[in-house]
């Protein structure tokens, strides 16, 4: 009898303690919420962690507050450190709470970049998630995953679902305009593009999506053989967007399509000048000799090939003896930091950043790797969290709590990943404009031989027509002593609003039979 | 059929297609009487029946010169334009031309993948 009381007392005295500790708790909980309503972030996220720290919560208290964390770290724009707390409360499988963390975490993909965030949520959806999240998201990644295997028709059957479903996907547009080239159908990837630009028709010409989609457009006319219709759209790339200068190029192979060949020079020239100098530019400069021939202006041509040889057989050695050595992370970073540091810098700074320019990789050729894609998301998206990082030492480096060691594993596991899958992706693509500029040099070399063939052929005309001088010859060549048969309408520099301007005066030299 | 005809026919038909007539560069005036081979071919059944009509006078002056891998002259076809604007071109040459952009339309493809 003694024993059973003496159990009854115990039994009580636990049930008050527990009771006295989960309400100690959910006040914690509401004051974190209360917080959070109020803004003050850095307050909500510490109280969050605090409570998510601890085991004294049921698990949907627990998912609440880690919820709440990530919700609180995204409005700090800790985007990378939000996603920790948001994939505990899916594992969690939280009935209440799973779902809104998706969502939470496809945003988080989305600011970073990060397709990696994206595929995990993927991987975690549900049929019965499917209503709630974008259907179309996942059958675009389907679409995706199809493309990269080379299935193309399954690829576009998802495609065909996904736009279905959302219309205004702009990247499952973008992509069946790409599978549809790939299959060189080029009508439907017209049209898909024409949807896709329409989506933009209220945007600003420098919008960068509105540039690529008119220049994927002038692409898929070009491949169509609708060599007007494409250069109408280059034509319509604004100077000041970033797809400009790749349309150059292209509007230039265009012009040579249509017979064009001033017209292809004029446009070639532009990429010739100061201000696109520290440009990996190949193709150009073969284009370039390729149009000079076209017009027997054989002295230009051979000036063309020299500069070809004289910026890129270099490059390629220090390509090569790059790829032949072994290359640590640290080296492969500091080249990515060093060319960073040029990209950041602005007007003077730039040229004294270049003079003292200590890559071992040349500039120009470093710059065009981090825009090739398989780097240009990873790069984006550590520069994102290297300056998250600066961020979070910022808001917490002085509190003294727990959140602060949390947040620097996070930032320091997070930029190490970055920065071994950066050293071997800058590898690969090194690897591959080395193999570029080989292609180029090879195309070089056929020109100069068609250069030799065209001297050849145009001496023998010029024997049978009596050593005729022609019209071109007789001219005032001032002009091209100065300049080369260039002429723009400005003096002096080469500022933005002038480039596309360059007119190419030079004749058209061959000896008619 | 002289080494000349020869030669425009066989420039004609890597050119331009069967239906397509091409002759040497010859005096205009001369050229009128020999009416083009293909175009008569294509309508001898409607020729027996009434008098041949002409065929519209296109605007023929190709040679090809096998030697020298070259195309001369002009031809009033749209395909022709390259040619036309040239005068003269190769028509075998040891680089390549571009014939599309995929691989750049895929460099750029994840700048479209946003939500």
């Amino acid at each position: 009898m003694i024993m059973k009381k003496y159990f009854l007392v115990i039994a009580f005295f636990v049930m008050s303690l527990t009771g006295s500790f989960a309400g100690a708790n959910i006040a914690q909980l509401k004051q974190g919420v209360k917080y959070y309503q109020q803004g003050n972030y850095v307050a909500a996220a510490m109280t969050f962690h605090q409570i998510s720290n601890g085991n004294d919560f049921k698990d949907d208290l627990l998912d609440q507050a880690n919820y709440y964390l990530g919700l609180s770290l995204y409005n700090l724009k800790l985007y990378q450190a939000s996603s920790y707390p948001m994939v505990k409360v899916i594992r969690s499988n939280s009935k209440k709470y799973k779902s809104k963390a998706m969502e939470k975490l496809i945003e988080i993909s989305n600011r970073l970049g990060d397709q990696h965030i994206l595929d995990y949520v993927m991987s975690k959806m549900q049929i019965s998630d499917l209503e709630k999240l974008a259907v179309d998201v996942y059958y675009f990644k389907l679409a995706s995953v199809s493309y990269d295997k080379g299935l193309l028709d399954q690829s576009i059957g998802y495609l065909k679902k996904s736009i279905e479903k959302n219309p205004n996907n702009e990247s499952s547009l973008n992509l069946l305009g790409l599978v549809n080239l790939k299959k060189n159908e080029t009508q439907p990837a017209i049209d898909a593009y024409q949807k896709l630009l329409a989506l933009y028709a209220k945007k600003p010409n420098y919008n960068t999506k509105k540039g690529y989609t008119v220049l994927n457009l002038a692409r898929a006319y070009y491949q169509a053989k609708s060599f007007d219709d494409a250069a109408e759209y280059y034509r319509g790339i604004s100077k000041d967007n970033s797809a400009y200068r790749e349309s150059l190029t292209e509007l230039g192979w265009t012009y040579l399509q249509i017979g064009k060949v001033k017209s292809a020079l004029s446009v070639i020239q532009t990429l010739h000048t100061p201000y696109y100098e520290n440009y990996f530019e190949p193709e150009s400069l073969v284009l370039r000799a390729i149009l000079l021939n076209y017009m027997c202006q054989f002295d230009e041509a051979e000036k063309a090939v020299k500069a070809f040889n004289d910026n890129y057989e270099n490059t390629l050695e220090v390509l090569n003896n790059w790829s032949s050595q072994t290359i640590t992370v640290a080296d492969a970073i500091a080249e990515i930091n060093f060319a960073t540091e040029v990209l950041k810098s602005d007007g003077p700074t730039t040229a004294a950043a270049l003079n003292t320019y200590r890559g071992k990789i040349p500039f120009k050729v470093t710059r065009s790797v981090l825009k090739d894609y398989r780097m240009k998301g990873l790069y984006d998206t550590y520069l994102l969290v290297r300056d998250e990082q600066k961020s979070s030492k910022r808001l917490f480096g002085g509190q003294q709590t727990l959140l602060n060691p949390f947040l620097d594993k996070i930032y320091a596991g997070r930029l190490n990943y970055f920065k071994n899958q950066l050293a071997t992706k800058y590898n690969q693509v090194i690897a591959s404009l080395e193999k570029n500029i080989q292609y180029y040099n090879q195309q070089i070399k056929f020109v100069n031989y068609e250069i030799l063939e065209a001297k050849k052929s145009q001496l023998r005309l010029r024997i049978a027509n009596n050593e005729k001088v022609s019209a071109a010859e007789e001219q005032n060549r001032n002009f091209y002593i100065k300049n080369g048969y260039r002429y723009w309408p400005f003096q002096g520099e080469f500022w933005i609003d002038e480039i596309g301007n360059y007119q190419y005066l030079g004749e058209n030299r061959c000896e008619q039979e | 059929m002289n080494k000349n005809n020869l030669i425009v026919s066989l420039a004609v038909s890597v050119l331009v297609g069967s239906a397509a007539v091409a002759q040497t560069k010859r005096n205009p005036a001369q050229e009128a009487p020999a009416a083009p081979a293909a175009s008569a071919s294509a309508n001898s059944s409607t020729a027996a029946k009434a008098p041949a009509k002409k065929a519209p006078a296109a605007k023929k002056n190709i040679k090809i010169d096998f030697e020298n891998e070259t195309v001369t002259g002009t031809y009033d076809v749209p395909d022709a334009s390259f040619i036309n604007s040239r005068k003269m071109i190769k028509y075998k040459e040891l680089f390549n031309k571009r014939t599309n952009f995929i691989d750049e339309i895929d460099a750029n493809k994840g700048l479209f993948n946003e939500y």
